[in-house]
């Protein structure tokens, strides 16, 4: 038989499947509506002050407990505030706590969790670490922690950061296990490469996969969990308005002026449910079981 | 000259379980063998036998608990390993079985194959890229491959890029672990003859671990058959298959399906490989052996050179 | 005489990111009572797709058979009502797969996964069915069955994994058994006694036995007929001894000379250029076109169709099936 040519020999490319995972994203039913309802929201805190021209704080006695109207589109609450302008101002505390501390969850949670997978000694420190701080239940933990620093926005992102990492850890550090066995980390330590690279470039972008969606869950656990705290009495507090402590406001009038309640709830539900909706949608994408030939 | 890999009376030993029930197992015993330059040494075993393990020792990802071993004249046991494995480290390389999982899903193709060179640095960043396209184009790849990610390769092309992965420091020694067996027939012949079409080009010897007879015998020059963690034939290889000495090495290339109707067949070999955690006494085949002896059952034989230039580890002889 | 099984014309469509994509077309076969086919083929074949559309295996919604027949005792298994379906799963069609590992049952002993189908189809009681198990394993020759019987899939090494799916698979005494790729996942030695147990069981049992592999090895060793398929469809089907020593198709001739032999000599194998198209790649006339050394203008032109060059042999090339061809 002839010799072939070597170049000639292996073949076209197939043409390119660019962007697999975004048009399946995009095709996603439930994450379509979940991100235009996170979107909203978000665009809504962030553009508060075009949208109301009103003072979150601004007390005008006169007008107490009014119901929806069009001059007060949530009504009012005991102090005469405008709940639709305290409402879009609370958008903001929660849903940048929720962030923060979805954000920081993921950061420490992949940073412990690959240290773990990597480094056998440290891997059962951190992780008797990490498990002693799930054994208390969140809002307690946040509990104590805010009772400790203080009830102030940032102590509420730092407990609850601290409440949520062990789970975001644990996840990654099971992926991490499992990249670590296969065969191009071992080509990547046979190439010379440190710890360090092999960490940061093979494992970590491996083993993020699942942390994403998790996180995403966190950010919607957050936003529920300053509710609860501000509700307690320990989240962000007042006059800052965030949809927990408007909430907690509003609990002693809840017969008579139910609006109080109703909307920043509305706002959680919804923040909540789109969140949950963009998480389902991310963990469907990203399953690793589908093919990436599709 | 000395030869590129020189093994003597390696043995490796996984400890495994907690402390307290610690468990030994031996997955290594007494193996010895030479590969020279630019020549292959064929590794045949199935599974459990350890082949894959010793890949793994000779380029240095594990550290033998027994014997010694050299590459490129330098002692990777004893106490200079770490300084001598990172002195020859960039000359040996290694071609993984399969495909999908030797190379990093999230990072592009060309920067795969260059890590090598990332790693090693010292190389301005044109120089890398041209050494990229440079490898590209010796496996038979286009250029425009360097963009891509792996998932957008069939297995064979993936497999030429794990290569193209191997020879970037230009390695004179390559341990290719079963190297085409998770691809298809119809790419395992472009895989081998690119394998084979290196070494000619640029002398570079193989260990080449399989457990496919056929392709074995196409790239070797000497093949070294393995089982139960030792090695029990070690021939050149048309001796080897012509007229094979140890009863498994027998038992082997019977039980391979020829793609001829006719054939006709022997008498299939009986039993499993045993255990690793309860090995039976003397030699480990006995079990299977259709020509054991009482003393098969007490001795454990040793690897000797039955006549010039063939070893066998077999009572018979 | 009719045939145990006629499959005609078969299509099946996956769904894939981009619509429904083709995997197999106009696939068809016979296999007769006690007959024992090979079916041949690398990834992208369609070998499996076909084998698990015989008992309409694919998860729901994600295949579907836009044409063809697959008919057993008068019922069209692709179109049947799953009742009818069940009916004849495990009972007179059974499957062995490739992985013995991930088709047992990990957190159930080989005694329950044994007397299922005989409780389901032959309504026997416990006992009755743990005493057939044990006469089950040892037909597939593993020893110590009575206690092996007990144990959990995770406990058995590959070959006993295989051989036990094997019993469970020959229980109700199946009229066809279909093998996809039973021994790939084996070692050599352990896949020459899998192998020489399925010839004993087919001999004994009377049973059709439906062999799919890569390796033309195994098929030349066990089959008595081949098909053989590229790129989800068949390029040729011929008795083994014809299609081993004087193959009509390109793509078989290929196949068959990029295998090293065994016998050695060779020194660069023949490699057949090019790769496997992916199932949506269009490609004109003849799905092997790109990468056949004896392309002609009619080949790119119409696809071809599966041609009888011989009572019992048939091609799918235009160029070779016409009449007067020396192969």
């Amino acid at each position: 038989m002839t010799d072939l040519a070597v170049g000639a020999v292996a073949g076209t490319l197939a043409p390119r499947r660019q962007f697999v995972l975004l048009r399946r994203l995009a095709a996603h039913r439930s994450f379509q509506i979940g991100l235009v309802l996170v979107v909203l929201l978000g665009l809504a805190a962030i553009f508060a002050p075009l949208l109301t021209s009103v003072d979150p704080s601004a007390m005008k006695v006169r007008f107490r407990f009014r119901p929806p109207s069009a001059a007060f589109p949530f009504g009012t609450d005991n102090f005469g505030r405008d709940i639709f302008t305290r409402v879009l101002y609370g958008a903001r505390v929660s849903l940048w706590i929720g962030l923060v501390v979805a954000v920081s969850t993921g950061i420490l949670g992949a940073a412990i969790g690959i240290l773990a997978a990597q480094f056998h000694r440290l891997d059962s420190i951190l992780m008797r670490c990490m498990d002693a701080l799930m054994s208390f239940p969140a809002i307690l933990l946040a509990l104590g922690v805010t009772a400790a620093l203080g009830p102030r926005m940032e102590s509420v992102i730092v407990a609850l950061t601290v409440a949520y990492v062990p789970a975001g850890a644990r996840i990654v550090r099971a992926s991490a296990l499992v990249v670590r066995e296969l065969d191009y980390i071992a080509a990547a330590r046979i190439a010379g490469a440190s710890n360090a690279r092999i960490m940061i470039r093979h494992m970590l972008p491996n083993s993020v996969s699942p942390l994403l969606v998790h996180v995403t869950f966190v950010f919607a656990y957050a936003i529920l969990a300053e509710a609860a705290l501000s509700f307690l009495g320990v989240g962000v507090p007042p006059p800052t308005a965030s949809w927990g402590n408007i909430i907690a406001e509003g609990r002693d009038y809840a017969t008579e002026a139910w609006w109080v309640m109703l909307f920043p709830g509305l706002g959680i539900t919804l923040s909540a449910l789109g969140l949950n909706l963009v998480g389902d949608g991310l963990r469907d994408v990203l399953d690793p079981r589908l093919s990436w030939r599709g | 000259m000395d030869a590129l890999v020189e093994a003597r009376d390696v043995e490796m030993t996984f400890a495994s379980g907690r402390s307290g029930r610690r468990i030994n197992i031996h997955v290594l015993r007494k193996i010895s063998f030479d590969v020279g330059h630019g020549e292959t040494l064929g590794l045949v075993g199935e599974s459990g036998s350890g082949k894959s393990t010793i890949g793994r020792i000779v380029v240095g990802l594990h550290e033998p608990t027994g014997g010694s071993l050299k590459l490129f004249g330098l002692a990777l046991t004893g106490p200079n390993r770490n300084a001598n494995l990172a002195t020859v480290r960039s000359r040996a390389q290694f071609v993984f079985q399969d495909p999908h999982a030797a190379l990093n899903p999230r990072m592009r193709t060309g920067d795969s194959i260059a890590e090598p060179i990332d790693v090693a640095g010292a190389h301005t960043r044109r120089d890398r890229n041209d050494r990229v396209k440079e490898l590209l184009d010796l496996v038979g790849l286009p250029y425009d491959a360097a963009e891509r990610f792996p998932h957008e390769f069939s297995g064979g092309q993936r497999q030429r890029i794990v290569i193209a992965r191997a020879l970037a420091l230009e390695p004179s020694f390559i341990v290719c672990d079963e190297p085409v067996s998770a691809l298809d027939v119809s790419m395992q012949a472009q895989v081998v003859n690119l394998l084979m079409d290196l070494q000619d080009r640029f002398c570079i010897g193989y260990l080449f671990i399989a457990h496919d007879l056929a392709v074995v015998r196409a790239v070797s020059r000497q093949v070294a058959v393995i089982y139960a963690g030792a090695i029990v034939e070690l021939a050149e290889r048309n001796a080897l298959f012509t007229s094979p000495l140890h009863p498994y090495t027998r038992a082997l290339l019977d039980a391979v399906p020829r793609p001829d109707p006719s054939r006709i067949r022997n008498r299939v070999i009986v039993g499993e490989v045993p255990s690793l955690l309860s090995p039976p006494p003397g030699c480990r085949f006995h079990g299977r052996c259709p020509r054991a002896m009482s003393r098969c059952t007490v001795d454990e034989p040793v690897l000797r050179e039955t006549s010039p230039g063939r070893f066998t580890a077999c009572h018979l002889y | 005489m009719s045939a145990l099984v006629s499959i005609d014309k078969l299509a099946v469509q996956f769904r894939g990111d981009r619509g429904w994509v083709s995997a197999v077309e106009d696939v068809s076969f016979d296999i007769g009572e006690g007959e024992c086919v090979g079916v041949v083929g690398e990834s992208g074949s369609g070998k499996s797709v076909t084998a698990l559309s015989m008992l309409r295996l694919h998860p729901r919604g994600t295949a579907r058979f836009p044409s063809g027949s697959i008919v057993y005792a008068g019922l069209d298994l692709l179109h049947a009502p799953e009742r009818d379906l069940r009916a004849v799963r495990g009972r007179d069609i059974a499957m062995v797969f490739q992985d013995p590992m991930s088709s047992l049952n990990p957190v159930l002993t080989i005694c329950d996964q044994i007397c299922e189908p005989l409780r389901l189809h032959q309504g026997l009681s416990k006992a009755a069915a743990r005493r057939r198990a044990i006469e089950l394993l040892d037909l597939v020759r593993i020893a110590d069955a009575a206690r092996r019987v007990d144990e959990y899939p995770h406990r058995l090494s590959g070959g006993m994994r295989q051989r036990a799916m094997i019993a469970i698979a020959i229980a109700c005494r199946p009229r066809l058994l279909i093998a996809d790729e039973p021994t790939t996942a084996l070692d050599v030695t352990i896949q020459a006694q899998i192998l020489e147990l399925l010839r004993d069981l087919r001999a004994e049992l009377g049973m059709a036995v439906l062999l799919i592999s890569h390796d033309l090895g195994v098929i030349a060793e066990f089959a008595r007929r081949v098909v053989v398929m590229y790129a989800g469809r068949i390029v040729e089907d011929a008795p083994v001894d014809v299609l081993f020593n004087a193959p009509r198709h390109p793509y078989t001739e290929g196949l068959m000379a990029s295998m090293p032999p065994l016998e050695g000599g060779a020194d660069r194998l023949y490699a057949i250029p090019g790769r496997i198209p992916d199932p949506d790649e269009p490609i004109p006339g003849c799905r092997f076109g790109p990468r056949c050394a004896h392309l002609e203008p009619v080949c790119r032109a119409s696809a071809p169709e599966l041609v009888a060059i011989s009572e019992t042999h048939r091609v799918r090339c235009t160029p070779r099936a016409r009449p007067g061809v020396l192969a």
